[in-house]
């Protein structure tokens, strides 16, 4: 028995993301990757910091995979990811529009939509819908093979699909084997006895996950360690898909019980997740505790200008950078800038004095509503833009360029958008809600992400002040303090050895 | 204003224009908020001119347009067939709406949701298109069974008289208009052509601005119709009525920043309480329908303007309280929705869908019969309205009327409908909301002496008072009903 033992990253959701030939990351999987990264430049060489995936049968195995191979992949996925290789075209199709509402449902038939009826209109759409049929077999015919094989992503859909159409289109290299990574060493000769298995991913969708644990457990006789980001899909279900609420309260339900300790990103976090114990009546095995968070992941990207696609930012605008989802609350800004243009347009303020509002992110879920609003309202005549997909260089240049950054999602288990705003000396209008306080600090000023009066007087202060403004910058240049990933990773690495 | 002794009205002839109801039979099951409106004003104009040659209908078509005369019980007829469709066709969809994102509820769960992933993961070249193509066609099968059941509703089109035969008008008449002719081409050359040609009066009746000001909640094609034929219409309009003083406010401002000069303010007029329902107090409880006392009601149809999106989190914060011991277990009433459902909610749908409907203390009462309504009225604990935005507020003054509380939003023409016995919130502020809802919840005391204020104190307004406003303002005589409401 050595004294120190060895920790088990499980990496099987990550292997999972590749499989399934995305290429963008959530945060969750960027910022498990970092506190791996960080973990092995500690502990480069001693072998008390391993990976694991899951193995290929019905019966629980872990299978060690190498750092280097896992780095290397997530690599390439990352410089895959670069939204300039996708199609320009898909985002100034029709007219110029903003792009990235196409990826929301009804905004795409926004105008095609006829309100006379009468059987001539629809045949007009019936012709329509044919004509989109075509497009999509056009697309598709023309499409590189892994890149539908992503769309379609179930594994046996996948294959299928995958092999049907790399008989049909000759890409090289387009198409790439299951990520193996295997290390020449056997999770049975190396486990030992007290040794930790760490889940810092996203692991619920994994149906049985429980059943791996429980074979670690008792099998392998190790401790588990499980990090939660946030209960939202238990506690907030109206912002997720059905599915997500299902697989998030089983995985909670069968493994947090099993779990030796629980790390949670904030206080916050670790409050939620003691809470449903309690209420649920769950005694969990060992402690519920938070950890600090690095400070974010584009800090290092230097500045790039606007792709070549998209049309020039504007030149004095207000930043949200977001996924563009119902529980970031992005309706409270397009009201409040409603508002502000009002005031403009009825000369209570000087034309062109109101910013624009740029929303920097992908296309998420249950906003295909809101973003037909603002196709409606012509995106207030271009004063309201999105940005879609942005590379981490384009956000370090939207950051460097904004008046100040917004924040008032409804709720957050932690705020990377926040710390990263902070430590590029942005200010940040943040939401008071969930654990977003511990994230901006006393850097950040707060808000109630449910009083839109309260945001429009806070944007009408800032924008009416350029001196305040200027001091607050000033004030967040001189005294935030980074938080390196290192110290993450430390902290996960003492609170799982302290098991033993 | 009538002679009740004599029942002579001096003034002008008044030609009512209908043609926008016709128009909107022919083409939905049921009658919207403006049609019911413009309606109950039609049938006291006509009871109040009845037996005097005062007051007739029109209907208008061609190039030069044309107007035709129809008969009151042609107006009726047409619109009881719409007030009939409300409790028997079934629930429509606007054509004006888009078509549901959503895959059909009726497939299971499992499908939809890797569905739904998959499209998520689709590069926006693949999926554009396919979604495209599937929301093109649910449209078209719709349009197809719409139009083809418009067909088998519509009145055979009766043939448009020559002009030689046309109603004998005579210079000085008014044309009235009291609907939402926006859906005509052409409606301002109709007008131009009443006035000059025939020497006519235009009189416009204005609901609210909302396409105009507040395009976001509207289809494009609304939104472009609308502000065209306002800025054509205003400035041919003699008198410009308005169902409240805000709206003649947002008239007056809209028209003075599009350099519309007005032949006179917009004069606000009153508006009758309640609109004629089928329901009568005392029938018996409909089945089926929540407990009485354990709910809150919102009468509306669901869309983004009303702002049903502010009441979900609201009560998501009061049932947190209950989860977290702060409230007694089951002290939050049920959130009631009753009404259609209309458009800009399906994501609204699907998050309280994901929600199980807050384990079901949210629940929706679709396309409410009159009965039913009334039922709902009287089983609630007390009523919100937090709309956005609203030109006025009939079910403020309907549920008023009643004897209910409103708590109501303080926007817009909403205040001038609920006076003082409505109370008001801010409708961006849900924690305003929070607030007041869970003070009326924790006294109960309150709550009941707010009802007896509102049973002791409230004045219905008559649809006759509508109708002598808008003779007033069309003979120019100063009204005797005062547009400024208690305060």
């Amino acid at each position: 028995m050595t004294s120190v033992p060895t920790i088990w990253f499980d990496v099987e959701d990550l292997l999972h993301h590749f499989r399934s030939g995305m290429t963008r990351f959530s945060g969750i999987q960027r910022l498990a990757f970092e506190v791996y990264r960080a973990a092995e430049n500690m502990e480069a060489g001693s072998g008390r910091v391993r990976f694991v995936r899951h193995g290929r049968d019905a019966e629980p195995r872990l299978v060690p995979v190498t750092w280097a191979s896992l780095e290397n992949r997530y690599r390439r996925s990352e410089a895959a990811s670069v939204p300039s290789r996708r199609s320009a075209a898909a985002h100034t199709a029709e007219g110029g529009r903003p792009a990235g509402e196409a990826a929301s449902g009804s905004a795409i038939v926004s105008e095609d939509v006829n309100a006379r009826g009468g059987l001539p209109s629809a045949a007009a759409t019936q012709a329509r819908a044919i004509a989109s049929l075509g497009e999509f077999g056009l697309a598709l015919a023309t499409h590189p093979a892994h890149k539908l094989a992503a769309a379609v992503g179930r594994a046996a859909a996948r294959r299928a699909a995958a092999a049907a159409l790399r008989s049909a289109v000759e890409e090289p290299g387009c198409s790439e084997p299951d990520f193996d990574g295997s290390a020449p060493i056997s999770f049975e000769a190396e486990a030992r006895p007290g040794d930790v298995l760490v889940a810092l991913g996203s692991p619920w969708f994994m149906a049985d996950y429980a059943k791996m644990v429980r074979w670690a457990r008792d099998a392998r006789r190790l401790r588990f360690v499980a990090l939660m980001y946030d209960m939202v899909p238990a506690n907030r279900p109206e912002w997720c898909h059905e599915g997500t609420v299902r697989t998030f309260r089983a995985w909670r339900d069968s493994v947090l019980p099993l779990s030796d300790l629980v790390l949670a990103i904030s206080r916050n976090t670790a409050e939620e997740v003691r809470a449903w114990a309690s209420r649920a009546r769950i005694p969990l095995p060992g402690r519920v505790l938070p950890i600090p968070i690095g400070t974010g992941f584009s800090i290092d990207a230097k500045p790039a200008k606007p792709r070549p696609s998209g049309s020039a930012w504007p030149r004095n605008y207000v930043l949200f950078v977001s996924t563009l989802e119902a529980r970031k609350n992005h309706a409270l800004l397009v009201g409040v800038w409603r508002d502000l243009l009002d005031e403009e347009r009825l000369g209570l303020r000087p034309t062109g004095s109101v910013p624009f509002l740029l929303f920097a992110g992908r296309v998420g879920w249950l906003v295909s509503d809101l973003l037909r609003q603002l196709e409606n309202a012509s995106w207030f005549d271009g004063r309201v833009q999105l940005i879609p997909d942005p590379t981490d260089a384009e956000l370090a240049a939207l950051y460097e360029g904004c008046l100040f950054s917004v924040f008032p999602s409804w709720h957050e288990g932690w705020g990377l958008p926040v710390s990263e705003a902070l430590s590029l000396g942005v200010p940040v209008l943040c939401s008071s809600a969930g654990a977003l306080p511990e994230a901006g600090g006393d850097l950040a000023r707060y808000l109630d992400p449910g009083d839109a009066g309260a945001w429009r007087s806070a944007v009408a202060a800032l924008i009416d002040s350029p001196g305040e403004l200027a001091s607050w910058r000033a004030k967040i240049r001189a005294s935030f303090r980074p938080v390196p990933w290192s110290i993450t990773a430390h902290a996960v690495l003492e609170a799982a050895r302290s098991l033993a | 204003m009538i002679d009740s002794r004599t029942g002579s009205v001096p003034g002008p002839r008044v030609w009512a224009d209908v043609e926008d109801l016709f128009h909107y039979a022919s083409v939905n099951p049921r009658p919207s908020g403006i049609q019911r409106v413009a309606f109950a004003i039609q049938r006291n104009l006509q009871a109040a001119l009845a037996g005097t040659t005062r007051l007739r209908f029109v209907r208008h078509a061609g190039n030069p347009p044309r107007l035709q005369e129809v008969c009151w019980a042609d107006v009726e007829n047409v619109f009881s067939g719409l007030s009939l469709g409300l409790d028997e066709a079934a629930p429509a969809r606007n054509p004006a709406d888009p078509p549901p994102a959503a895959l059909p509820k009726s497939w299971p769960l499992e499908i939809r949701h890797h569905l739904g992933r998959a499209a998520f993961r689709m590069s926006p070249r693949l999926r554009d298109p396919l979604l495209r193509a599937w929301l093109l066609q649910k449209h078209a099968a719709e349009e197809f069974k719409a139009a083809l059941q418009a067909r088998r509703m519509q009145p055979a089109p009766a043939p448009l008289l020559p002009p030689e035969s046309g109603p004998p008008i005579r210079a000085g008449d008014v044309f009235l208009v009291l609907g939402a002719p926006w859906v005509h081409a052409d409606f301002g050359a109709l007008l131009r052509s009443l006035r000059e040609d025939h020497g006519m009066r235009i009189a416009l009746l204005l609901y609210d601005l909302i396409p105009a000001l507040r395009p976001e909640w509207c289809t494009r094609e609304l939104v472009e119709n609308f502000r065209a034929w306002l800025a054509e219409t205003l400035p041919l309009s003699d008198v410009v009525l308005a169902i409240s003083r805000h709206t003649a406010e947002e008239a007056e401002g809209w028209a003075a920043r599009a350099g519309i000069r007005l032949a006179a303010p917009v004069r606000p007029i009153p508006i009758g309480t309640e609109l004629a329902r089928e329901a009568k107090s005392g029938s018996p409880h409909p089945p089926g329908l929540p407990r009485p006392g354990s709910y809150i009601l919102y009468v509306s149809t669901l869309e983004a303007r009303k702002n049903h999106a502010l009441l979900l989190r609201v009560w998501r914060d009061l049932l947190d309280e209950e989860q977290r011991d702060q409230r007694p277990s089951g002290a939050v009433p049920d959130l009631v929705f009753a009404g259609r459902v209309g458009w800009l909610v399906s994501d609204l749908l699907q998050q309280l869908e994901s929600a199980s409907w807050f384990d079901g203390r949210v629940r929706l009462v679709r396309d409410p019969t009159d009965t039913e309504l009334r039922a709902l009225y009287e089983g609630c604990l007390f009523s919100l309205f937090p709309s956005w935005h609203e030109g006025w507020g009939l079910p403020v003054t309907e549920a008023l009327a009643l004897g209910i509380p409103v708590l109501c939003s303080s926007a817009s023409g909403l205040p001038e409908a609920g006076q003082t016995l409505a109370r008001y919130c801010d409708p961006g502020d849900t924690s305003g909301w929070h607030r007041a809802v869970a003070a009326l919840l924790d006294d109960p005391g309150e709550l009941a002496a707010w009802r007896s204020q509102i049973r002791s104190r409230f004045q219905p307004t008559s649809w006759s008072a509508t109708g002598r406003a808008i003779l007033d303002a069309l003979c120019e005589r100063p009204m005797d009903v005062p547009a400024e409401p208690p305060r």
